[in-house]
């Protein structure tokens, strides 16, 4: 049942709020007023689609982007539910996202979330709680629920899809998917018995590798343990081994210290002899050292001797040093001297003698200053002259202006001083004086210019004489200055004695140079006789070099000998320790043999040539026993190694096997449980397709209960609708086609077995009555609904019958709520609400 | 009595226990609102191939789930190998 509804943005309406009455309920108003849009509204908000309508889109009031619809209904367990469904459109095209929610309202203040699209409820979801809590699909709400306007009485002719509404579609589907379902698990279960028999094999051949693994083990085992003992007596031989390195190594160092006693023998025996050959050589030491120290005193004399020559030498060289530089001082005097004269020579040969020069000297300072003179006077006239050009510049130029004056105004003359009017003929006469006066000037300024002209050149000429008379005075005034300058020097730097003194020093330097010759040859012989007692002196100090390192020599032997001797009777006594320890060793080793049934000859004999050697102790017989000792060890290594080798080759290859056995016994036990696992799942599939195959039967006997009975119930359903909305009882049978549900009737007094097809039987106020049968009775028959929606259900039925039929149908509005929606005949009508839609 | 469509009362005649009852009851309905929609249906009323195959999905939900347990312990029992 419904209790309200209202619409936002939906189609015609912006925001209405309907309240409903649980009985009859009339919604009227005139054309357009949008009745037929809350039914709309509502199978909108139920399923989220119309019939009829393709878009979202155009269910939305124009411009609007969003369109929502909110329904308050009771469901059949009396609860209330709150349905809030709304799209929003998007984009130019206006394509819609949907949302919806679904609660359960406590009280008037509490609601409870059934259902919401923004919990990741699907469409589906609703659909079948909706079917749940108000008994309606969607089909049924199109073929029951909802009577759309002009379609009631097309339902006379029939509808296929009832097959859907009825739910024999459903059944026979239902029954179609268990039987293949079941058909798909049969054939699986075939491999049952296979599989079966596969792991049966498996668990024999299992056991079978559990009896090899548990064989391998054993031996496994068994080589173990002999390689562990095999070990243990290699261990053992590796200590007789080591002693064996023991021997070698002390034997070595035993035949080394012989071997240096002997070599320090004979060494000792050559150091001798060369020491007599020394002592032959100078009869005795005594002597070597006496002619040592006598010719060591005979050469420091020399040395002695040489070192006076060549301090008196280096006095020689000083003094001979000394007089050279005095002469080199007065050969430069000489030349400085000689120098001044010539140059003195030189400045006077152009002049004949020295007196000429100062004539001519004097001859040019005079020139010199009447030149000056001249030119002072010619200056003094140019600067007349020049004061004179500018005085008759001056006058042309005042002449010059007032004629200009006097030119450019003719008509009005006027004094330039008194301002009065000037005659215009005197005017005239001064015009022409001007002019006159102006080329006397003119003639004046060109004579002086002239004349100008003429002192500049004399002034010009002047000065270049005056110039060379200066430059001649100047020259010849130095000149004189110097030789007097040359002169003073000459007179008073230079001795008078000059050329004697240098004549005595060359013969100081003569005598000097003799007397250093002598003696640097004196030390030249005496270098000689010192060079000649110095070798004899290196010749015996390698002599006596050479008789003390073989002393030294001979000492350090002898040392070396003992020492040898000694190691080498320390060596030997090592030795017999090491054989005592050998033998304990040996016998060890062959009493651990004897347990284990085990003989060694070759070993026995070692022990035998061992007491021999105790008694006999030569390094030949130790040495063919060390030969025979690594011989033996050496023997027996190699056969104990082999041996051993052998045995853990035969363990690792054991392993190998048992290795392989465990990953085949693994690869057998993953096989079984697999199988075993396909086993279970197979069994379950062979019971699931024993209860499909039930289902498969069932779902068939369902469709065929619901087509044996529906006919029968429609019938019997719908003759008494017609009855109930007619109070003439016109029609004898009807009967529903089981096919296609198409209605016959046969009306009163006709045979029962004659029909007709009610969609062509009398007039549409018949079929309009007979179809709301139909609609009332699919109603009832499916599920009861708890609403109907009845859209203009008057329609072809004359004024008289109107009424009657809207009151009858309110009558069946006693058990289930109408809406009736007409715009007709209101005010006959009674209803429990009306409700009245404005334009 | 008269005759009313109801599936529980249909299936009632099969001696069905509850909980098989109501699972095929919801697998009804299911089927139905399948049914509701255009988009699931030939031309001749029956389910397309996805329709079935959604009602396929349903009845491993509703039957299956034992099939889906064993499968998911082998994928246990392996992830417990390899820890």
């Amino acid at each position: 049942m419904i209790e309200s509804i209202r619409l936002k943005s939906f189609r015609k309406h912006d925001d209405l709020q309907l309240n409903f009455d649980p009985k009859f309920n009339l919604l009227h108003g005139r054309n357009n007023a949008g009745k037929t849009t809350i039914f709309y509204a509502i199978e909108y908000c139920l399923f989220g689609q119309v019939n009829g309508f393709k878009k979202i889109a155009q269910l939305t009031k124009f411009k609007q982007k969003a369109v929502g619809v909110e329904l308050i209904f009771q469901g059949k367990d009396a609860a209330r539910y709150k349905l809030q469904r709304m799209h929003e459109l998007k984009g130019k095209k206006r394509s819609a996202s949907g949302y919806y929610t679904l609660k359960k309202i406590l009280s008037e203040n509490e609601e409870k979330y059934v259902l919401s699209s923004d919990f990741g409820n699907r469409e589906e979801d609703l659909s079948l709680k909706l079917a749940e809590i108000l008994g309606i699909s969607k089909r049924f709400f199109e073929a029951g629920v909802h009577f759309a306007q002009g379609e009631i009485s097309k339902i006379l002719a029939g509808d296929k899809k009832l097959d859907i509404v009825f739910g024999i579609k459903t059944a026979s589907a239902l029954s179609d998917v268990f039987r293949q379902r079941a058909l798909d698990f049969e054939k699986e279960i075939q491999v049952l018995s296979t599989l079966k028999a596969v792991i049966e094999r498996a668990k024999k051949e299992k056991k079978d590798y559990h009896e090899k693994l548990a064989k391998k083990e054993e031996l496994q085992s068994t080589l173990i343990s002999d390689i562990n003992r095999q070990k243990e007596l290699l261990n053992m031989f590796q200590d007789i081994e080591d002693l064996s390195e023991e021997v070698s190594k002390i034997l070595k160092s035993s035949t080394d210290a012989k071997k240096a006693v002997e070599e320090s023998e004979i060494k000792l025996k050559m150091v001798k002899e060369e020491i007599e050959a020394v002592r032959t050589l100078f009869g005795s030491e005594d002597t070597l050292d006496a002619n040592y120290e006598a010719l060591k005193a005979a050469v420091k004399h020399i040395e002695e001797q040489i070192t006076q020559k060549e301090k008196e030498l280096g006095d020689m060289q000083k003094q001979l040093q000394s007089i050279e530089t005095q002469k080199i001082k007065a050969d430069t005097l000489k030349t400085q001297k000689l120098s001044l004269l010539n140059e003195i020579e030189e400045f006077t040969s152009t002049y004949d003698t020295q007196d000429e020069l100062e004539k001519q000297y004097l001859k040019f300072k005079q020139q010199y200053e009447d030149l000056t003179a001249q030119l002072k006077q010619i200056n003094d006239e140019h600067s007349d002259l020049q004061n004179f050009f500018r005085t008759i510049e001056r006058e042309k130029g005042d002449i010059e202006g007032i004629l200009k004056r006097r030119q450019s105004n003719k008509d009005n003359q006027k004094c330039e001083y008194c301002g009065a009017p000037i005659d215009s003929e005197k005017i005239a006469s001064e015009v022409k004086e001007f002019q006159k006066k102006i080329k006397e000037l003119d003639q004046k300024i060109q004579l002086t210019e002239k004349k100008e002209k003429e002192l500049k050149q004399k002034t010009k000429e002047l000065r270049q004489g005056e110039k060379q008379s200066y430059e001649e005075y100047l020259k010849l005034e130095n000149i004189i200055k110097k030789i007097s300058e040359m002169k003073t020097k000459v007179s008073t730097s230079f001795d008078q004695d000059l050329e004697s003194q240098i004549d005595q020093l060359n013969s100081q330097l003569q005598t000097q140079q003799t007397a250093l010759e002598t003696s640097t040859n004196e030390i030249k012989m005496l270098r000689e006789d010192e060079k000649n007692k110095q070798k004899e002196l290196n010749e015996l100090e390698t002599s006596i070099e050479r008789k003390q390192k073989l002393n030294a020599q001979l000492a350090d032997i002898e040392q070396n000998k003992q020492d040898a001797e000694h190691l080498f009777s320390i060596e030997m006594e090592n030795f017999v320790k090491l054989l005592n320890g050998i033998n304990t060793q040996l016998k060890a080793y062959l009493d651990a043999l004897e347990k284990e049934n085990y003989l060694s000859e070759s070993l026995e004999k070692l022990m035998a040539e061992i007491q021999i050697l105790l008694q006999n102790q030569t390094l030949e017989t130790a040495a063919q026993f060390r030969d025979h000792f690594k011989e033996v060890i050496i023997t027996n290594t190699t056969e104990l190694s082999s041996t051993l080798k052998h045995l853990e080759e035969q363990k690792e290859q054991v392993s190998k096997d048992l290795e392989e056995l465990k990953q085949q016994l693994k690869t057998l036990d993953k096989e079984i449980a697999s199988n075993e696992k396909k086993i279970q799942i197979l069994n379950l599939k062979k019971s699931l397709a024993e209860r499909y195959r039930a289902f498969q039967d069932m779902f068939k006997e369902t469709q065929e209960i619901i087509r044996e009975n529906i006919s029968a119930a429609l019938e019997e359903r719908i003759l008494q609708f017609t009855n109930v909305l007619s109070s003439e009882d016109e029609f004898e049978k009807v009967s529903v086609d089981s096919e296609d549900y198409s209605l016959s009737i046969t009306p009163k007094g006709m045979d029962i077995t004659d029909s007709y097809p009610a969609a062509v039987y009398e007039g549409g106020g018949y079929q309009l009555l007979l179809g709301l049968s139909y609609k009332f009775s699919l109603s009832e028959l499916i599920g009861k609904t708890s609403f109907l929606l009845i859209d203009e259900p008057t329609e072809f039925i004359d004024t008289s019958n109107r009424a009657k039929l809207l009151s009858n149908i309110s009558s069946i509005a006693d058990n289930t709520q109408v809406i009736l929606i007409t715009h007709q005949d209101i005010d006959k009508i009674q209803a429990h609400h009306k409700i009245e839609l404005q334009k | 009595m008269k005759f009313t469509f109801n599936i529980s009362d249909i299936l009632n005649q099969f001696g069905l226990e509850k909980r098989e009852k109501d699972n095929l009851i919801s697998l009804f309905e299911f089927t139905n609102y399948l049914y509701d929609s255009e988009e699931n249906l030939t031309k001749t009323f029956n389910l397309k191939k996805e329709a079935k195959e959604k009602l396929i999905e349903k009845i491993e939900e509703m039957f299956e789930y034992e099939l889906q347990d064993v499968d998911h312990s082998d994928d246990q029992e392996n992830e417990e190998g390899e820890g």
